[in-house]
C-alpha cells in the first residue's frame, strides 16, 4: 500500500512544493510574546506523504496553517510551490486555495447548507467552473471516496467517517496537490480512521502531496516521513515505518 | 445569586451584544417620549382653539348691526365686565409696483394690551398697537414681502399708513396681517364684539342679537378635542416596540446558541432550569432598564432641543414644551416589558436542550416548519377575511375590522416566513454558491429568521398601504382636476372666485381668469383658473399664495393638483420604514454573520476570494430584506385596498407601483449594498 517514490516524484524533488525557510510564529508582544513554532526549515517535494507528530502544545496545527496561508510567520518564509505566501495578496492567496492547496480538519468543516457534493464541487465553483461540470467532477471525487450515493445528502445526515471523506473529497477535488491535514481521524473510530489514511496514502500515490498532523502513531506510519515536534521546534525525522512495526504498535 | 453573578459576567463579557439590545430598547423609547412631547406641546388645544377663535373672551358675537353701538352693549353690562369691539376683514396693503391682501384687525390698543380681551387673537411683538388713523401694525412676513420696515409708509386700503409696530396671529404665524387704528376697519369688514362675562348674565341681550341674525360664541361650546394625537403616539410607539421586540428576540437567540456549552455545563453542575431563565430573564430586564432610562433621557433632550423649531415647523405659537409623564412611565414599562417577552422563548428553548446536546455543541435539529404553515396561512385567511368583511360591513366597526385584519395579516405572514425559508431553502441548488449559501442559512436558522422577516413586513407594509393611499389620491386628484399649463394658477375654497380677480390684477401682469367645473361622483367641483400671459416662476407662485392666504378656506395650486401633502406624508413615512428595516436587516445579518463566523472561515480555507465573502454576507442581508418587502406588499395592498373600499365610490384604489419598486428592489439593493459596504470594513471570515 505505502509505495516507493515514484521517478517523476525524483524528477521534482529539486522544487518542492512546500518550503518553510526559518519559519518563526509568536504570538502576542513584549512580556506577553509566546512562541509557538520555529524556527523551522522543512522541504517537502511533490508526492509525499509527511505526518507531523509531537505532544500537545508542540507547534504542529501552527505549521499546517502556515503552510497553508492560514496565517503568515512573524518570521522566515514559507513559500508554495515557489510562491512566498507573504508576497502575495488576499485575492491570490483565495486561487491558491482553490487550485493547489486542500485542508481537511478534525471537525470535517463542511458547510451545513450545502449538499455533500455541493461541498465537494465548492472549491471548483468558486475559481469559476460552470456549476454543471463542477458537480460531475465532484460525483466522480465523491466515488473515489466510495461515496457517490450519498451526494445529495446534507452533512448534518452523514456519519462522521462519511464526513470526513467528503473532506477528503473537497481538499483533492480539481487540480489541488497539496492536501494538508489536521488530526483528521481525531474523531473517528479506528476502522473508520484506516480507511480515511487509507485514502489520503491512495491520493499520494497518484502523486499529490499530504501533509498529516496526528497524535497516533499508527497512522503517522502511513507516511513517508515523519517530523517530530516538541515546544515548536523540529526535533526528529525519520524515513517511512515498516509496516510490520505499525501492525505490532 | 451564581446564576446571577455569572450572567453580569456574560453581560459584561459580550459588552456589544448587551449593548445592542440596550440601544434596541433606547430607540424607541426614545422616540415615544419624543414622540409624545412633541404631539402634547405642538397640537392645538381646545384651549389653543378658543384663543384663536376669541382671544381670552367667555362670549364672542359675530355680526351685530351697525346702529347697536359698543356703548350701548357696554351700558347693559353689569359692573366689572367688558366689552370690546373688533372688526376683521381683508386689508389691501400696497407699496408703488406691489399690492399685497392681508387678514385686517381694527381694534382698540387696549384690546392688544396683555389684560385685553383680543390679546391672545393678535397680538403687537414689535413697536406699539396703531391709535389713530394713517398708522398700522403688519406681521413680520408682510413687511418681509413689502420690504419695509417700522416708521416707513405703506398704503393701506388706499390710505397712506406709518408703521407703528410687528403684530403676530399666535395661531398662525405665516398669516399676512394688518392691524389697524380702531374704528378704522377694511371695507367690508365684520364686526364682533368680546365680552368678558358669563353669558348667562346678559341672556336677554344674547336672545335680542340671535333674533337679529347676530352669531353668538360661547367659549365653553367653542374648541374639541378627541384625543387622536394620543391614539397616534401610541400606536406608533407600539409599532416601534414590536418591531425592536423582534430583532431583540433574535439577538437573544443567537446569544444562546453561543452560550449553549455554558449552559449546558450550569445544567450539568444541577442549576435548576426555571432559576436559569429566571436569570436569563433579570439580565435581560436590567439591560432593558438601562435601554429604557437612556431612551427616556434621550427622547426627553430631543424634545428639549426640537423646541426652539417648532413655532416655524407648525406656524404657530406652540408655547412651553410639555412632557406628558403618563407617557414617560408607559414608555418606561413598554421597553422592559417587550425586552423580557421576547427574551423569554430563546431563553427557555436554550435551558430545556438536553445537557448531553448542549454539552456537545451541536446544533440541535430544527423542528419542520409545518407548524409554522398552518399556523401562518390560518392567520393570515383570517386577517384577509378581517378585511374583506370589514371592508363589505360598511358599519361603525368597519374600520377597527380592517385595522385589526391587516395587523393578523401581517403577523400571519411573519409566522408563514420559516416554511417559505425553509421552502426556496429546499429549491436553491441552482443559485450562485453565494446566494445559495444565504439562502439554505435562512432556511436553516428560520426560527430566528421568522422574526426578522416579520420585522421587515411590519415596517414596509406601511409604507405600502400609504403608498397605495397616496397614488389612489393622485388618480382622483388628476380625474378631478386636470394638471395646469405653465401659464396656469388653479384657486380653490369659499372665496375662490375674489381670490382670482386679485391674482389676476394683484400679480403685475394682465392675467384672466375663469370658472372651472368638473363633476365626479355627482358632486360638482369648482374651481377658478388664473391664466397669466407668461410662465408661472416660482416667485409669482409665492405671490399667488401670498394673495390666496388672505382670503379664509382658500387655496391656489401651481402645477399638477396638490394631493393634500398626502406624498410628502408618504415620503416620510416610507423612508422611516425604510431605514427601520434596514436597521432590522442589518442588525439581523450582523447577528447572522456572528453565528456563521465558522461557515466563512471554511469557505476561506476552501479558496473563496474577499469579494465572495463580502457576496455571500451581502446576499444574506438582501435575501432576507427580498422576502420581507415581498410580504409586506400583500400585507400592504389588502388593507388599503379595504379601506378605499369602505371609503365609497369616490376614491378608487390605484396601484402604487413606483411605492412597490422601491419596497421591493431598492431596500433589498440597498441592504445588500450596505452589507457589501461593511464587509469591506470588517471582512467576513477572517481569523
Amino acid at each position: 500500500m505505502r509505495g516507493s517514490p515514484r521517478p517523476e516524484d525524483e524528477a521534482l524533488s529539486s522544487s518542492p512544493i512546500l518550503q518553510l525557510n526559518g519559519a518563526t510564529r509568536v504570538h502576542g508582544q513584549g512580556s506577553l510574546a509566546v512562541r509557538a513554532l520555529g524556527p523551522i526549515s522543512i522541504d517537502v517535494q511533490p508526492g509525499e506523504f509527511v505526518a507531523v507528530m509531537g505532544p500537545s502544545g508542540s507547534g504542529k496545527s501552527t505549521m499546517l496553517g502556515l503552510s497553508g496561508a492560514l496565517d503568515q510567520p512573524t518570521e522566515g518564509t514559507v513559500c508554495v510551490q515557489g510562491q512566498d505566501l507573504r508576497t502575495i495578496g488576499a485575492t491570490r492567496l483565495a486561487e491558491l486555495r482553490r487550485q493547489v492547496i486542500g485542508y481537511v480538519f478534525q471537525d470535517f468543516n463542511l458547510l451545513p447548507g450545502l449538499t455533500a457534493v455541493e461541498n465537494v464541487a465548492l472549491p471548483l465553483e468558486l475559481d469559476g467552473v460552470r456549476p454543471r461540470a463542477a458537480r460531475e467532477e465532484a460525483q466522480s471525487a465523491l466515488a473515489a471516496v466510495e461515496l457517490d450515493e450519498l451526494g445529495a445528502r446534507f452533512p448534518d445526515d452523514l456519519s462522521g467517517g462519511e464526513r470526513q471523506r467528503v473532506a477528503i473529497a473537497r481538499a483533492f477535488v480539481g487540480p489541488r496537490q497539496l492536501l494538508l491535514a489536521d488530526e483528521p481521524t481525531g474523531a473517528l473510530d479506528t476502522i473508520t480512521g484506516d480507511l480515511v489514511m487509507r485514502l489520503m496514502r491512495k491520493q499520494c500515490d497518484d502523486g499529490r502531496t499530504t501533509i498529516l498532523v496526528t497524535h497516533d502513531a499508527s497512522h503517522a506510519a502511513w507516511a513517508d516521513r515523519i517530523l517530530f515536534l516538541r515546544d515548536g521546534l523540529l526535533v526528529d525525522e525519520t524515513g517511512a515505518v515498516p509496516s510490520d512495526m505499525v501492525s505490532a504498535s | 445569586m451564581p446564576l446571577l453573578r455569572v450572567e453580569r459576567r456574560h453581560v459584561a463579557r459580550n459588552l456589544t451584544r448587551s449593548l445592542l439590545v440596550v440601544l434596541l430598547v433606547a430607540v424607541p423609547t426614545a422616540a415615544m417620549v419624543g414622540g409624545s412631547a412633541f404631539v402634547s406641546t405642538v397640537r392645538r388645544t381646545v384651549e389653543d382653539q378658543r384663543h384663536g377663535a376669541m382671544g381670552r373672551a367667555t362670549l364672542r358675537v359675530d355680526g351685530i348691526s351697525a346702529g347697536d353701538s359698543v356703548e350701548k352693549a357696554r351700558a347693559s353690562l353689569p359692573e366689572g365686565a367688558v366689552a370690546e369691539e373688533v372688526y376683521t376683514g381683508i386689508a389691501v396693503v400696497e407699496r408703488p409696483g406691489q399690492r399685497l391682501r392681508a387678514r385686517s384687525f381694527s381694534l382698540a390698543p387696549s384690546s392688544l394690551a396683555p389684560e385685553g380681551l383680543a390679546s391672545t387673537m393678535v397680538h403687537i411683538t414689535e413697536g406699539r398697537a396703531p391709535k389713530i388713523a394713517g398708522e398700522v401694525a403688519l406681521s413680520s412676513r408682510l413687511l418681509g414681502a413689502l420690504h419695509r420696515e417700522l416708521g416707513e409708509f405703506v398704503d393701506v386700503d388706499g390710505e397712506p399708513s406709518l408703521i407703528t409696530g410687528v403684530a403676530t396671529v399666535p395661531e398662525d404665524l405665516q398669516l399676512p396681517v394688518a392691524v389697524k387704528a380702531p374704528g378704522l376697519p377694511s371695507p367690508g369688514a365684520g364686526r364682533s364684539l368680546l365680552f368678558n362675562i358669563e353669558p348667562e348674565l346678559i341672556q336677554p341681550s344674547i336672545d335680542g342679537w340671535s333674533q337679529e341674525g347676530a352669531a353668538i360664541h360661547r367659549r365653553s361650546e367653542t374648541g374639541a378635542t378627541d384625543g387622536f394625537e394620543a391614539l397616534i403616539v401610541l400606536v406608533c410607539g407600539g409599532f416601534g416596540f414590536f418591531e425592536a421586540s423582534l430583532v431583540i428576540g433574535a439577538a437573544i437567540a443567537v446569544g444562546m446558541r453561543r452560550r449553549q456549552r455554558e449552559l449546558g455545563l450550569l445544567g450539568s453542575n444541577g442549576a435548576p432550569q426555571t432559576a436559569m431563565v429566571r436569570a436569563l430573564l433579570l439580565s435581560t430586564a436590567a439591560l432593558a432598564a438601562v435601554g429604557s432610562l437612556i431612551g427616556l433621557a434621550l427622547g426627553a433632550a430631543v424634545a428639549h432641543g426640537m423646541h426652539p423649531w417648532l413655532n416655524d415647523w407648525t406656524g404657530r405659537d406652540v408655547g412651553a414644551l410639555e412632557i406628558p409623564f403618563s407617557f414617560l412611565a408607559l414608555a418606561f414599562s413598554l421597553g422592559v416589558l417587550s425586552a423580557v417577552l421576547s427574551a423569554w422563548i430563546p431563553a427557555r428553548s436554550a435551558v430545556r436542550l438536553p445537557i448531553r446536546t448542549a454539552l456537545s455543541g451541536q446544533r440541535p435539529i430544527p423542528a419542520g416548519s409545518r407548524g409554522f404553515f398552518r399556523a401562518g396561512l390560518g392567520l393570515a385567511a383570517a386577517g384577509s377575511l378581517c378585511v374583506v368583511g370589514g371592508a363589505l360591513l360598511e358599519s361603525d366597526a368597519s374600520g377597527l375590522f380592517i385595522l385589526g385584519g391587516a395587523i393578523i395579516l401581517v403577523l400571519g405572514l411573519g409566522t408563514l416566513s420559516p416554511w417559505i425559508l425553509e421552502l426556496v431553502a429546499g429549491a436553491a441548488g441552482r443559485l450562485p454558491v453565494p446566494w445559495r449559501l444565504a439562502v439554505r442559512d435562512a432556511g436553516r436558522f428560520r426560527a430566528r429568521n421568522g422574526p426578522v422577516v416579520t420585522a421587515v413586513i411590519a415596517g414596509m407594509s406601511i409604507s405600502v398601504l400609504l403608498g397605495a393611499l397616496s397614488a389612489s389620491v393622485n388618480q382622483l386628484m388628476a380625474a378631478r382636476m386636470p394638471a395646469l399649463t405653465q401659464n396656469e394658477l388653479r384657486v380653490v375654497g369659499t372665496s375662490a372666485e375674489a381670490a382670482a380677480v386679485a391674482m389676476s390684477t394683484d400679480l403685475g401682469l394682465e392675467g384672466t381668469y375663469r370658472i372651472d367645473k368638473k363633476t365626479l361622483g355627482g358632486v360638482e367641483r369648482i374651481s377658478w383658473i388664473v391664466e397669466l400671459p407668461s410662465e408661472v416662476t416660482p416667485e409669482l407662485g409665492e405671490h399667488a399664495v401670498e394673495i390666496a392666504s388672505a382670503f379664509r378656506g382658500t387655496s391656489v395650486t401651481v402645477g399638477p393638483p396638490s394631493d393634500g401633502g398626502i406624498a410628502g406624508f408618504v415620503r416620510v413615512v416610507l423612508g422611516i420604514c425604510i431605514l427601520t428595516g434596514l436597521v432590522v436587516v442589518f442588525v439581523a445579518t450582523t447577528l447572522s454573520s456572528i453565528e456563521s463566523a465558522a461557515d466563512s472561515k471554511i469557505l476561506r480555507t476552501v479558496g473563496a476570494a474577499p469579494g465572495v465573502l463580502r457576496q455571500h454576507a451581502a446576499s444574506r442581508a438582501a435575501y432576507l430584506a427580498l422576502l420581507g418587502c415581498v410580504l409586506a406588499i400583500p400585507a400592504g395592498l389588502v388593507p388599503m385596498a379595504g379601506l378605499l373600499k369602505l371609503s365609497g365610490a369616490s376614491l378608487e384604489f390605484a396601484m402604487p407601483w413606483s411605492t412597490l419598486a422601491i419596497t421591493a428592489i431598492a431596500m433589498p439593493a440597498i441592504a445588500y449594498a450596505g452589507t457589501w459596504a461593511s464587509a469591506l470594513v470588517r471582512p467576513p471570515g477572517q481569523p
